[in-house]
């Protein structure tokens, strides 16, 4: 199995090409579609082809952008999917997106019938795992700058998938602030 | 903007907003309850209030469109003066925030004791407000008032349709805010 680089968003692994047992079923959503809305349950994970996203919540009064989705990443309401209860997340096209999704009782049963399966299963979700501790870190950077510097070079591409203004939403910045680093 | 590219785009949200509305409907009572903060309305209240404007709103307009002429061709939408500010008024701004506003107090349902039919109140009403969207598509909204619920104040039908169904994209937006938080709990 090819790592790439560890702390990279995109999985090291292509899910459609692993987990050929599986029906992936392509899916085309046009900017301003949604995935899944709050008080749905996730039943799928998505694999996307093209296109951008992005998971956002609601904290008190405030939006939080705290996910992209872009070519060759993974994206779901990932709590939900495992503790099949409602979402609090909401995920959003940001453009004209291709996605193919597979059912999670279909990932279930896969690996039960090969270890191979399996053990797939795990790689995603360590890579998956592990991007949730790096952004974990990259919110307790006090300084905008280094948030940034995290974000540039584990995931380059965001930088020309996702319109700025929602990177830096990501990165708890202002747009100016995030015009700014990036031209210095 | 062209009227029909205007009016489709009203009723297609009106659309969302009922598909959505009868997902949230499904919901457990608790999370439609539940405040974001102690001042804040809950969800039941948002659909009470949005029950309140868009059926009054649904009457006026509903009389209103019977006197419109038909649509003879296709013209770009110029806003009344009122209108276009009312509208304005509802919409985020350019970055995206909405202006807190202050409800008349006989529109304010804060502390009342609701129960999900706030919601069938609403999902009736805004079924008018769709289907007068479908009737504005063949007729000219522009050439005919319709009352508000101000007295005085007569607006455009086209522009009443933009302005109350802006009140409930506004509002929508609020409820989803209420949603997520109190999935948090």
């Amino acid at each position: 199995m090819e790592q790439k680089n560890p702390k990279a968003f995109t999985s090291s692994i292509n899910p459609l090409e692993v987990f050929k047992e599986i029906e992936w079923k392509a899916l085309e959503l046009k900017r301003g579609d949604f995935l899944i809305k709050a008080g749905q349950t996730e039943k799928y994970l998505y694999y996307v082809v093209s296109g951008a996203l992005r998971a956002y919540t609601y904290v008190d009064e405030e939006e939080h952008t705290i996910r992209f989705g872009y070519k060759n990443s993974i994206i779901a309401a990932i709590p939900s999917f495992f503790n099949e209860q409602p979402t609090d997340i909401y995920i959003e096209a940001l453009r004209k997106s291709t996605l193919y999704r597979a059912k999670k009782i279909d990932f279930e049963k896969v690996m039960q019938e090969s270890v191979k399966s399996l053990s797939y299963y795990n790689a995603l979700l360590k890579d998956l795992i592990a991007t949730f501790y790096e952004r974990e870190i990259d919110i307790l950077q006090k300084d905008p700058a280094k948030r940034l510097k995290r974000v540039l070079e584990r995931s380059p591409q965001v930088f020309q998938e996702v319109p700025h203004k929602y990177i830096a939403a990501y990165l708890r910045m202002s747009a100016e602030t995030l015009s700014r680093l990036l031209n210095s | 903007m062209e009227y029909t590219t205007y009016i489709q785009s009203l009723l297609e949200e009106s659309i969302k907003i009922q598909n959505r509305t009868k997902e949230i409907a499904e919901l457990d009572i608790t999370l439609l309850k539940a405040r974001p903060n102690k001042d804040a309305w809950n969800i039941l209240e948002c659909y009470e209030h949005l029950w309140y404007y868009s059926s009054l709103y649904g009457k006026n307009m509903k009389s209103a469109i019977h006197k419109a002429p038909a649509l003879k061709q296709d013209f770009p939408v110029k806003h009344g003066f009122m209108g276009g500010k009312f509208i304005k008024m509802m919409n985020p701004d350019s970055a995206g925030k909405i202006k807190k506003m202050n409800t008349f107090k006989s529109k304010n349902p804060f502390q009342f004791k609701l129960e999900k039919d706030s919601i069938e109140k609403f999902l009736q009403s805004n079924e008018e407000t769709i289907k007068i969207c479908e009737e504005a598509l063949t007729k000219n909204t522009f050439k005919v008032k319709s009352q508000t619920a101000i007295p005085m104040l007569r607006l455009k039908l086209g522009d009443a349709l933009g302005f109350i169904i802006g009140h409930n994209t506004r509002h929508m937006l609020q409820i989803e805010k209420c949603l997520s938080n109190a999935l948090k709990t």
